[in-house]
């Protein structure tokens, strides 16, 4: 299995995972899912100038990150996934990527959010979603960077 | 007296704003107010001493995103205070030296706690001035900003005078535990905190090839300076 | 150039400086931004206080970004608010540019400012300083200030031209190269400093061969640490860690 991270992250790539969860995870790959920049080159080719040379980087829809998973196990690399929402990651699970922990790094705040953490806000549909991945024996850990203690999310708390 | 507080004041409120609030210029480095701090209290060198160490010691720790790093600042202020009041006419000595270091992380860890309370409070701020703009006044953005800083400001002016005081009163104790006279062990681990410091500089920095180039330097400045020390 | 008289732009300019001024964790830089961006809006919404205020409310919305670099996406957010003002571009526009931006654009000012440059300009004035103090600070504040104000006057001029030419500016500012650079020279840096404070304190121990032993131990001692940190332990674990032995040390 070549993954070493599941992230759920708002804004994706940022700061906190290129200068900390690619070093701490020693990750060469990472795999951004996500419809919209599948589909908008513009925005790709800035994320891209935001990782380092070395790091292959790699976008794709939803439904395709098992295909392309396999072809970066081939090469032996070791990928960080990326998701943008609870939902997105919950749907790549669902479509044969299966992962043992998620982590969630920042969801922002908006009204009728709950705070789990400083940058990490829950909708009701978030924690449907914590069931959800409980159910199939899936962690989740609330980190923003490697440094913090982080908080495991227990299925009980609403 | 009052001129000093009155320094120390200004200090806080200038790096702490510095440090999150505005400009970012580094003036909240702690080499910087260490050494200023040092100058308030009589011992700018004493001041630049701590504060070179403390500079690299928590580069490691980035400000990324919602994280937030211990205060090195806050560490300096104490530092730079106890080492000025610590150092005798030679200088800082080794066992003083080490305990100002170490007695200077429960400042940083307080630093980053209030540092994550006036973020908290700026929330609120924050959304008062959404609603206020959604009543209509524009205005209330500049208000609010202002207000965030000037909170940032005075949070930072009581920080400053309170490590600065625990400061002064850990280093006119500092000497008589930890000085020459005593029997203490600190002055022995005082060559340990440049190199954690570059450490921490070598962890942050860290691609492919940093490595080889770290410890290359290392071996070759090492060297030569042993040579020019025994040849001169 | 846009509409902007440039007294307006120059407005702008200086509040950018204020941008993490109510950091707060729900909009986080939020009203910085809003602060940022309200001169030029006044000047698009001169005779329409309503829709100063309808786009007010879209720029108080969640927003992050490395504060040097929040120049280049406010500047084309400004462009793009013109652009609205005259009806020619949809409000919507600009939500999904800004969140795809300032997630990249935090990534490459975290890696830059505070993973490259930062520690080079750190490193360069704590050795520095052991010649004399002033030396050290000067050296620290130049190194990056120089580079800091450049990005954020370049890159405010260049989002103030557009999204291609914000894009065009950073695939020419070339980061990614710089950042790698400025890496090698703090690790060179890092390197040189760790060896002039070891070979101090090894003359001052011992003579021969005591010298070479002594640095194997620096050496050591620098890699168990790094060890440590890659394994996540913060500095003031270590530190307290070794307050602890001392003490015990001392009451023995």
């Amino acid at each position: 299995m070549p993954l070493v991270l599941v992230r759920v992250d708002c804004r994706l790539i940022h700061g906190q995972v290129v200068e900390t969860w690619l070093p701490h995870t020693g990750a060469n790959c990472v795999v951004v899912a996500n419809d919209d920049l599948a589909g908008n080159p513009f925005l790709r080719s800035v994320m891209e100038l935001a990782v380092p040379p070395s790091i292959h980087m790699v976008f794709c829809r939803l439904d395709e990150v098992a295909k392309e998973l396999e072809r970066i196990d081939s090469h032996e690399e070791k990928a960080i996934l990326l998701c943008s929402t609870f939902s997105d990651a919950l749907r790549v699970y669902n479509s044969g990527t299966r992962f043992s922990s998620i982590n969630i790094g920042n969801l922002h705040y908006a009204a009728g959010k709950v705070e789990i953490s400083p940058s990490v806000f829950f909708s009701p549909e978030d924690f449907e979603a914590v069931h959800n991945f409980r159910d199939h024996g899936v962690e989740v850990n609330v980190r923003a960077t490697p440094f913090e203690a982080g908080t495991t999310c227990e299925p009980g708390r609403k | 007296m009052v001129w000093q507080l009155l320094l120390v004041a200004a200090i806080g409120a200038v790096a702490y704003i510095d440090r999150t609030a505005a400009f970012q210029l580094m003036l909240h480095r702690p080499l910087v107010v260490a050494t200023a701090m040092g100058a308030v209290f009589g011992n700018a060198f004493a001041g630049a001493q701590v504060g070179a160490v403390l500079e690299l010691l928590y580069l490691v720790r980035l400000p990324v995103g919602a994280s937030t790093p211990p205060d090195d600042t806050g560490a300096a202020m104490f530092g730079g205070a106890a080492a000025a009041v610590a150092s005798s006419s030679i200088g800082l000595d080794a066992g003083s030296f080490s305990a100002v270091l170490l007695l200077s992380v429960p400042c940083a860890e307080t630093g980053k706690a209030v540092d994550r309370l006036v973020r908290r409070v700026n929330g609120r701020i924050a959304a008062l001035t959404i609603e206020s703009v959604e009543r209509g006044d524009s205005q209330a953005v500049e208000h609010g900003l202002l207000a965030g800083v000037a909170l940032f400001a005075i949070s930072g002016t009581v920080l400053a005078l309170s490590f600065s005081g625990l400061g002064l009163a850990a280093g006119k104790l500092l000497l008589p535990c930890f000085g020459p006279a005593s029997k203490a062990r600190f002055a022995v681990m005082l060559p340990l905190f440049p190199l954690i410091g570059a450490a921490s500089v070598f962890s942050c920095t860290r691609t492919d090839r940093t490595a080889p180039a770290f410890y290359l330097t290392m071996w070759t400045v090492f060297a030569a300076t042993l040579f020019f020390r025994w040849a001169g | 150039m846009g509409g902007l008289t440039h007294s307006v732009r120059r407005k702008v300019w200086w509040r950018l400086f204020l941008l993490q001024g109510c950091w707060n964790y729900e909009g986080m830089q939020n009203v910085g931004f809003a602060y940022g961006i309200l001169p030029a809006l006044r000047h698009y919404y001169r005779e329409r206080p309503e829709d100063l205020i309808k786009s007010l409310k879209r720029n108080l919305e969640y927003f992050n970004t490395h504060p040097a670099m929040g120049g280049v996406i406010l500047g084309a957010t400004a462009r793009i608010e013109e652009r609205v003002a005259s009806g020619e571009a949809d409000p919507r526009a600009i939500g999904t540019f800004k969140v795809a931006l300032m997630g990249s654009l935090g990534a490459i000012g975290d890696s830059y400012f505070w993973g490259a440059l930062k520690p080079m300009a750190s490193v360069a004035g704590a050795i520095l300083s052991l010649i004399h103090p002033a030396l050290g600070i000067a050296a620290l504040l130049l190194l990056y200030n120089l580079s800091h104000v450049l990005v954020r006057l370049k890159g405010f001029a260049a989002g103030m031209d557009g999204e291609e030419s914000a894009v065009r500016f950073l695939k020419e500012a070339g980061f990614t190269g710089r950042t790698e650079d400025r890496k090698i020279l703090a690790a060179i840096l890092g390197g040189a400093y760790a060896g002039v404070l070891s070979s101090k304190t090894a003359f001052m121990s011992g003579e021969g061969p005591s010298a070479v032993g002594f640095f194997i131990v620096a050496l050591l001692a620098v890699h168990i640490v790094t060890v440590l940190f890659r394994k996540a332990v913060s500095p003031s674990e270590i530190m307290l860690f070794l307050l602890v032995i001392g003490t015990i040390f001392i009451w023995r």
